[in-house]
């Protein structure tokens, strides 16, 4: 079998509070992520995701359990050779420039000479920074300071990218050419964990999701997998909540001009019946797409 | 969430920490420019703790010690106090301590404090000067005079100025008038033999004039203690003041005082003056132009 | 190894361009040309006293920024957290302590060169421009030689204070902690000769069993304390020197290798 590119055992932070309290920051968490995968990692805030992943970094260690890259101990800098970490509001050295940073980056994971260079050049266009290279990090935006991130996390060509909230600051055109470089890295044959609140993202791009709610992984699997539901959806020309009402249809909405009407599915036949004895007539039908909000949502409802 | 921290602002704590080296500086500054009459002492700290305290720079500490002594002693000349002349020794104690191989404090020691007493501070600090400075034949020899003149010792007195005769670096003239002092007779001879040789090994002319000032008053009392002498032999009893030498034919004019006072006998023939060797009171202005610096001969 | 020399290289910039460090060499510099001025307020050797405030400056400016970026640059990194991107990559903790030590190194070690040359500069002009009536003796090359001795003496104080910013979070805390280190290393030697000396008959026998403790366990900064053989000219036996040069060497490997055991155990809160 290949080696997962993360393997995580019941891995446990606890957080002291003063002398006797403590936070549970992460409980018994169990995941492997394979090679080759885009794996979102979602949660509310507070959820522990940050400390998850800073666990895996090997900056916190774990009051119980084990984490593992590419099938190093975490906690050894060996671990992290293949892998690039972009921090949660990263932060720099800023009195250097963009690219002093990415070379000071490079020469951190043993890079030099016109290797180095060119490496540099090169991650600073693919994330747009080649024009503020000579700037100082001081007089950064907080966009171009992600962007730098990114950078540093990719200069010394990981096969593994753990990013801790990568759209985090970026406009729209800028979280677009984040989901293409994500993309990009998968085509490359790199593994991808990253953490996000921008559910859409997350799920256009992963290829599985986990949902981390106070601590605990409630929710593990692929995006296909979480939209794929059983109700159907009708929708209907004109307003006539009244009459499906009286008809009996639990769900009932009206949107603009049309009205929204959701069935399950063993009642699909019976239902379609019913409206054409009404005389209405259907617009559209289809599947129910649950998008992974709806699902964040319910988990976070049912764990609070 | 973040601990909340005790603010760090390293601006404000570099230069806490600058001005506390400055103070001292600061501090010689206002006493240079302030009128003699309002300053007073400042008290002086054990010297065990300034010599903890001071850590790496007690060179420094010493130099300001120095320095407070040369304004008091420059600006009040005239008015040298028991209370002064006892701060003056301490504070070379201080001096002398923080910084062993510095040699004006042992100048200062042996050869301005004991003419204005406190004699018996002062030997302590140039006993340790010989121990750390033996090179120096000159430490030696103000103690061995300061025990013959002041404290009437002769023993102690030549034990430490044929100290001062057996180093290497002594003058060559230095042997002659060890000599002379133990030769002459009078009161006062031995210490103009002192002088005279603390003159030759002075360079600066400030100090020099100060010296042969001293050196001139009691070249001219040892003459007329000496006439005195010559006086009861033939009258049966001392002279009063020098007039009556004149009077009697011995001297030709009353001689003057360089410090401005007059000389008298004491009962028991010693010569003195009213002016007890020290400086006269002078007008404000011109005591403030005279307060110039003085330098000694260096090492 | 690359990785310390990296780290080590953008410490040093980082140092260079704090405002603290352009504000003490501004300082430094002032109070040298000054020196003569001050000086003068002297009586004698004005060139003995030059010297001193010249030596006075060296130290004092060298080892207050040693107290502050040893324990404000590393402070800084925590608090910021721009060490995560350090120590997510594949170089160990202990690569982390010597580099940010080599970079504050360097610093101070240049700002050494930068104030000592000057005040050489400085004392010369006076020696020169001051007329003395006998011709002071200035021993230059013992005054480079302490001037080292006061770089051995800030690399020892750097050492120190990463060593406390290695497990406090408070620069402020470390900073205090740096100071007492200091101030008890500076003392030691004098405290022990007072307590084995004729005061010693006085002090009980718990005290002097403390001032023996602290004498073993804190370093000896008197060792290289040359400042008043250099002004006067003593001797400096090179034997003397070489030890206490290796004792400042053996002391700061102590310590950065106790900086490192207790960062590695360290958490990136
Ligand atoms: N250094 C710390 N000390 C104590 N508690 C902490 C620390 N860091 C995080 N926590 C707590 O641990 C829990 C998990 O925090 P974490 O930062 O991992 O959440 P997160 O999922 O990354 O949240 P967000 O989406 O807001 O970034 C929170 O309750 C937080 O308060
Ligand atoms: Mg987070």
């Amino acid at each position: 079998m290949e080696q997962p590119a993360i393997e995580i055992e019941d891995l446990t932070k606890h957080y002291k509070k003063g002398v006797k309290k403590k936070i549970v920051a992460l409980e018994g968490l169990n995941l492997e992520i394979h090679q080759g995968e885009i794996f979102g990692f979602v949660g509310p805030n507070g959820a522990g995701k940050s400390t998850t992943i800073k666990l895996m970094m090997g900056l916190l260690f774990p009051t119980r359990g084990r984490a593992a890259i590419m099938g190093t101990e975490a906690h050894l800098p060996r671990a992290r050779r293949e892998v690039g970490y972009l921090p949660e509001n990263p932060s720099f050295y800023d009195h250097l420039t963009g690219e002093e940073f990415l070379l000071f980056a490079g020469s951190l994971v043993g890079m030099k000479g016109k290797e180095l260079k060119e490496r540099t050049q090169e991650l600073l266009d693919l994330v747009g920074l080649a024009h503020a290279r000579k700037m100082g990090i001081r007089k950064y935006s907080k966009g171009m300071m992600q962007r730098l991130g990114i950078a540093q996390a990719l200069i010394g060509n990981p096969r593994l990218i753990v990013m801790d909230e990568p759209m985090s600051g970026l406009d729209p055109l800028g979280r677009a050419e984040m989901v293409r470089l994500i993309l990009g890295l998968k085509e490359q044959g790199k593994t991808v964990f990253f953490s996000s609140h921008i559910l859409h993202d997350v799920e256009t791009i992963c290829d599985r999701v986990g949902i981390l709610v106070k601590g605990r992984l409630t929710y593990l699997g692929s995006p296909s997998q979480l939209a794929e539901s059983p109700w159907w959806v009708l929708r209907l020309e004109g307003n006539h909540q009244e009459i499906l009402r009286k008809a009996g249809f639990p769900r009932v909405v009206l949107m603009g001009h049309l009205t929204q009407v959701e069935v399950p599915p063993q009642d699909l036949w019976e239902a379609l019946e019913r409206i054409r004895t009404l005389g209405l007539t259907l617009y559209s039908l289809e599947r129910k797409r649950l998008s992974l909000e709806d699902i964040f949502v319910k988990e976070v409802k049912s764990e609070g | 969430m973040r601990k909340a921290t005790l603010t760090f602002h390293p601006p404000s704590l570099i230069l806490v920490s600058l001005l506390l080296l400055l103070a001292p500086v600061i501090h010689m500054l206002h006493i240079h420019t302030t009128p003699i009459k309002s300053q007073t002492l400042s008290p002086l700290p054990r010297k065990e703790v300034a010599q903890i305290s001071a850590m790496e720079f007690r060179p420094l500490l010493s130099d300001y010690y120095l320095v407070l002594v040369a304004q008091l002693y420059g600006g009040m000349k005239a008015r040298l106090g028991k209370e002064e002349v006892m701060w003056m020794a301490r504070a070379l104690d201080l001096a002398a301590s923080l910084d062993p191989y510095y040699t004006e404090p042992y100048y200062f020691a042996g050869n301005v404090i004991p003419w204005y007493g406190a004699v018996d501070t002062v030997i302590p600090i140039l006993k340790r000067g010989i121990e750390y400075k033996k090179g120096d034949w000159r430490i030696p020899f103000y103690l061995g005079f300061i025990y013959f003149y002041f404290k009437k010792d002769p023993v102690k007195g030549a034990k430490y100025l044929s100290m001062a005769t057996q180093n290497p670096h002594a003058p060559s003239y230095l042997p002659l008038l060890v000599a002379r002092l133990y030769s002459e007779k009078g009161h006062y001879s031995a210490a103009i033999a002192y002088l005279e040789g603390l003159y030759r090994s002075t360079q600066d002319p400030k100090l020099k004039e100060t010296i042969g000032k001293r050196l001139s008053a009691l070249i001219i009392m040892d003459r007329l203690e000496k006439l005195g002498m010559e006086y009861k032999k033939r009258y049966g009893t001392f002279p009063r003041t020098p007039r009556d030498l004149v009077e009697a034919g011995l001297l030709n004019r009353v001689p003057r005082d360089p410090y401005g006072g007059r000389f008298f006998f004491k009962k028991d023939g010693t010569v003195w003056t009213t002016s007890s060797l020290r400086e006269r009171k002078r007008p404000k202005a011109k005591g403030k132009k005279e307060k110039k610096k003085e330098r000694s001969t260096g090492q | 190894m690359r990785a310390s020399l990296a780290l080590a290289w953008v410490t040093l910039k980082e140092g260079l361009r704090e405002r603290a460090f352009l504000g003490i060499m501004i300082f430094a510099f002032l109070l040298l040309l000054a020196s003569g001025a001050i000086a003068d307020l002297s009586i004698g050797n004005v060139i003995k006293v030059t010297q001193d405030l010249g030596l006075a400056t060296v130290s004092f400016t060298v080892l207050l920024l040693a107290f502050f970026m040893g324990t404000h640059l590393m402070a800084k990194d925590l608090d910021k957290r721009s060490i995560y991107m350090v120590l997510s990559k594949p170089i160990g903790r202990s690569h982390y302590i010597f580099g940010k030590y080599g970079g504050l190194t360097a610093l101070v070690g240049l700002s050494t060169l930068l104030v000592s040359l000057f005040m050489l500069v400085t004392t010369f002009y006076f020696y020169k421009t001051t007329r003395l009536y006998t011709p002071p003796h200035v021993a230059w090359f013992k005054l480079m030689v302490a001037s080292g001795f006061i770089f051995l003496e800030a690399s020892l104080i750097l050492a120190v204070s990463l060593f406390f910013s290695s497990f406090t979070s408070s620069a402020l805390l470390a900073l205090f902690l740096t100071l007492a280190v200091y101030i008890v290393g500076q003392s030691t030697h004098q405290v022990m000769e007072f307590v084995q000396g004729p005061l010693g008959k006085r002090t009980s026998p718990v005290v002097k069993a403390l001032a023996k403790v602290a004498y073993y366990v804190f370093p000896d900064l008197s060792l290289l304390d040359l400042k008043t053989a250099a002004v006067h000219d003593l001797p400096m036996p090179p034997g003397d020197l070489l030890k206490a040069f290796l004792y400042t060497l053996i002391y700061i490997s102590f310590l950065l290798i106790a900086a490192s055991l207790i960062f590695k155990r360290r958490e990136m809160k």
